[in-house]
């Protein structure tokens, strides 16, 4: 080394601050830890036996410190442990400070040997990424498992007529309830039960009101169908295929105008159900029709998700012609759990004739 | 021996070197470099001599730490002795690790002995009015950086960064932090454009720390670090040197020592992408030497990053919404005045009007975004040659849809971007219900300049294809030009259409638009169209 340098090295030293070498304390900090597993802390201290080594630790974003004071183990090392119970995600931090009793007989002061209180050494700590998935869902869902929700919507096609003047609607409601709970026991997502009603009239023909019928047979069976159901039960499974993505799958029973018949429901979901996402789902219900539909969700507007679907269907009746139904959806989410929704579309069968649909739905999540 | 006292005998022993006022330092230029010698724009006329010795320097451009005013220092280079000396050249032999070192344009300096006396002392300066002004006080922290600043001049690249990186280590919060990191880049990218010029290359440093590497991290988040030392008296900093696993280069992040042995930092977000990151540590020792101590450059150490869930892409963030609605009417017929025998203009109406609104939501993936919208779909004619009458009125087309709409962006890493877009339309016409597809290929990105080809057909309505450039000529203001072919409304005879579009961007989020258009079918069967749009982003 030339005498220039050396000197520069000086000065290079002489201005890091602190200490150049920690005179007692050397501790190798650990890189990640396991969630609900002990972590030990190994340090080599110099001088033990004129200080106390203590470690100050707490979760990540908490106030409070916990203090453990290091201890020595075999083989001449210190250790000091934060318990499994405290090993908990997202992670810990700490640091170290050592104390010294004063010559004088004054008290010890605490000096910090690793990090500090202003800028602790953070630990990430890792769940199994089942654990890790868990949390991220309930976090997404305020920590709440259970939903109950309630939808009423009604569907209007417009007025059908004939020649003679015969005038028969072409409308249904829906009612559905149901409750979910969230597993969270992957791929099983999800359990849902619910009850469906759903009753309409329509025209009894494909389109229009059958040609023989007069305003004084208009409401004869031959012109006017009652469709629908009164009482479906079902139960459905949501299974998250991977984190994002999810197929409910539901079975149905229902007792519509003839008998007993069977139902089915699958919607493919990417997203967030609550927020974004895209869907596709088809509905089949035996006598009462098939639904088809797209939809696009949207919580990209402050405090309303929103959403569009597009729906192809021939419901209330699978002898009615299938229509098309563009929906639009408004939430209004409340931290206490409740969110509340509006609906509004427009229905058609074709071109000429159409109506609005409306609808209003609450959930409750607990 | 404290560093200021090391400091004030090195600037004594300085001094005591300087030349008698007779003596002069004279300067020149590197004019050319051959192969074992360069020559120098200094000749006997300045007094350079057989054997004496030239020492060569290069300026270097700095900002003063505190001031930041711009200052020219030098670098030291080294010597060689004088061959031979022409009136106005010298030839000066260099040792071989020299010879890449100097180039054209460096400095040259020789010391020269004048045997005339020293000039005359300069008159003393007139004497200053007493000034009971309290001198001003320099605080610690800029003491300290006058400090390294005093020590550096003129010192050669290496040490310089020793001692700053040594400096910044240690003073990661102070104000002149910033400014010293900067000044720092520009002295690595000095060392860096000088090696392998600079003698002997650079020192190796073998130096070690000790680290408890993560295995694994997650995506988009900081990853903290640390090392302890194994020898720390041999190192004033050390740097973390950082990049996704894929990336050629590596960004370097300056760790912070603490309490001597310590040294601290955090692999940067930005860089934790999956499939991993890789770091190395490289340690500077106080004379500028440096040296990996842990991993390396060509064995960096690995972090295993996963891909982000699919969920993430559909977490709310600002500028992934948009929602467009628009409105266009096209008439075929404007221009179309053709008469019937008895002067009478013949009804030929051809028009249709189209409604949309869509929301579209960007997942800044492969699927690039996924669109949702409903329209109406409105017209009469579409036959050129036809004459409307109460027995043979216009036909009357219409049609009330949804349409759902995904478009990919390939994975291409040249070029300008491609993207497919794919659309389902469902609706209901006069007829009942119908279905209908469409097709878009672009070539550039979707909001900025591209080139499309479109193409569509749906039931009861017909087709249209189309061509069309979008831009921007100005940051506000996109514009589109398009050219379609269509049989539409309902299936008639084909036409083509020239439409213009202007935006003007009032805000960031809001963007309406303007259409014209020109269409015709036969050059006696055309009309003209406009439109209305707006664009929503949130």
């Amino acid at each position: 080394m030339t005498s220039s340098s050396f000197t520069l090295a000086l000065v290079a030293v002489a201005l890091a601050a602190g200490p150049a070498v920690a005179d007692g304390v050397r501790h190798l900090p650990p890189a990640e830890a396991e969630a609900g597993a002990p972590i030990e802390l190994a340090a080599s201290v110099s001088d033990a036996g004129h200080r106390n080594v203590v470690l100050h630790y707490r979760a990540r974003g908490a106030a409070a410190w916990t203090d453990v004071v290091f201890t020595q183990a075999a083989g001449g090392q210190w250790i000091a442990a934060i318990p499994a119970a405290a090993v908990l995600p997202p992670g810990l931090e700490y640091y170290l400070q050592s104390a010294a009793a004063a010559s004088d007989g004054a008290a010890p002061v605490a000096v910090d040997e690793f990090a500090s209180a202003a800028d602790p050494h953070p630990i990430v700590v890792r769940a199994s990424d089942q654990d890790a998935r868990r949390q991220r869902d309930l976090m997404r869902t305020g920590g709440r498992r259970s939903r109950a929700h309630a939808a009423f919507e009604w569907v209007d096609f417009g007025q059908r007529d004939n020649a003679a003047g015969a005038v028969v609607p072409d409308r249904y409601y829906r009612i559905d309830l149901d409750f979910a709970y969230r597993l969270l026991a992957y791929p099983l997502e999800e359990i849902r039960f619910g009850y469906t009603r759903l009753e309409g009239i329509v025209p009894n023909s494909d389109r229009r009101v059958p040609t023989d019928c007069t305003p004084a047979s208009e409401g004869s069976a031959a012109c006017r169908l009652d469709a629908g159901f009164k009482v479906g039960g079902w139960f459905e499974l949501g299974l998250a295929l991977a984190e994002g993505v999810r197929f409910d799958g539901r079975g149905m029973f229902t007792a519509n105008q003839e008998s007993f018949a069977l139902g089915a429901r699958g919607e493919l979901r990417a997203g967030i159900a609550d927020g974004n996402h895209l869907a596709a789902a088809v509905e089949y219900m035996a006598d009462v029709g098939t639904i088809g539909s797209f939809r696009l969700g949207w919580a990209t507007v402050p405090k309303v998700p929103m959403a569009m679907t597009v729906e192809i269907t021939d419901l209330p009746s699978s002898k009615r012609a299938t229509g098309v139904r563009l929906l639009y959806d408004a939430f209004y989410p409340l931290p206490t759990g409740l969110r509340l929704g509006g609906r509004i579309g427009y229905a058609a069968r074709d071109q000429i004739i159409g109506g609005l649909s409306a609808g209003v739905s609450a959930s409750y999540d607990f | 021996m404290t560093a200021r006292w090391t400091w004030a005998a090195a600037l004594a022993v300085a001094l005591l070197a300087a030349p008698v006022a007779a003596d002069v330092i004279v300067a020149g230029r590197v004019v050319k470099t051959d192969r074992r010698e360069v020559y120098v724009n200094l000749g006997e006329g300045v007094g350079v001599e057989v054997g004496g010795r030239i020492r060569f320097k290069r300026p270097i451009a700095l900002r003063h730490p505190v001031t930041r005013a711009a200052v020219n220092d030098w670098l030291p280079l080294g010597d060689g002795e004088v061959t031979a000396v022409g009136d106005q050249l010298a030839r000066i032999e260099l040792a071989p690790e020299l010879l890449t070192a100097i180039k054209a344009g460096d400095l040259a300096e020789i010391y020269v002995e004048r045997a005339e006396a020293a000039p005359p002392p300069p008159p003393p300066p007139p004497k200053p009015s007493p000034d009971d002004r309290p001198i001003p006080t320099v605080d610690p922290e800029t003491a300290q950086v006058l400090q390294v600043w005093r020590a550096t001049t003129g010192k050669a690249i290496d040490e310089r960064i020793g001692a700053w990186s040594g400096w910044l280590a240690s003073h990661a919060a102070s104000p002149y932090a910033e400014a010293v990191r900067a000044d720092l880049e520009v002295l690595r990218a000095t060392a860096e454009a000088m090696t392998p010029d600079r003698p002997g290359g650079r020192r190796a440093l073998d130096l070690h720390v000790e680290h408890a590497a993560p295995k694994r991290a997650l995506a988009g988040g900081d990853v903290p670090l640390a090392f302890v030392l194994a020898d720390p008296e041999q190192v004033v900093a050390a740097s973390l040197h950082v990049r996704t696993r894929g990336q050629t280069v590596f960004e370097r992040v300056e760790l912070v020592r603490e309490h001597g042995v310590y040294l601290r930092g955090a692999l940067p977000a930005a860089l934790v992408a999956a499939p991993g990151v890789e770091y190395f540590v490289e340690a500077i020792g106080a004379d500028g030497s440096a040296g990996a101590a842990y991993a390396s450059d060509v064995a960096p150490a690995t972090i295993e990053v996963d891909a982000p869930a699919l969920v993430e892409r559909f977490t709310p963030t600002k500028q992934r919404t948009r929602l467009t609605i628009i409105g266009s009417y096209l008439d075929f017929a404007t221009f179309d005045d053709r008469k019937d025998s008895a002067g009478n203009t013949l009804d030929r109406r051809d028009r249709f009007a189209e409604t949309q609104i869509d929301v579209l939501y960007r997942l800044a993936g492969v699927v690039e975004g996924v669109r949702l919208g409903f329209g109406a779909y409105g017209g009469r004619g579409g036959f050129s040659e036809e004459v409307w009458t109460e027995a043979q009125p216009a036909p009357v087309i219409g049609f009330q849809y949804g349409f759902v709409e995904a478009e990919l962006r390939l994975p291409i890493d040249r070029g300008p971007a491609l993207g497919l877009a794919g659309r389902f339309v469902a609706g209901v016409g006069r007829e009942g219900f119908g279905v209908g597809v469409a097709g878009r290929v672009r070539l550039g990105d979707p909001d900025a300049t591209n080139l499309s080809v479109g193409v569509s057909g749906v039931q009861q309505v017909g087709f249209l294809s189309d061509l069309m450039l979008e831009t921007w000529p100005a940051p506000k203001v996109p514009i589109g030009l398009s050219v379609a072919v269509t049989d539409q409304p309902g299936n008639g005879d084909l036409g083509v259409r020239l439409a213009g579009d202007v935006g003007y961007r009032l805000r960031p989020w809001v963007r309406p638009t303007v259409r014209v258009s020109w269409q015709g079918r036969t050059a006696a069967h055309a009309g003209v169209g406009g439109g209305l749009g707006l664009v929503f982003d949130w």
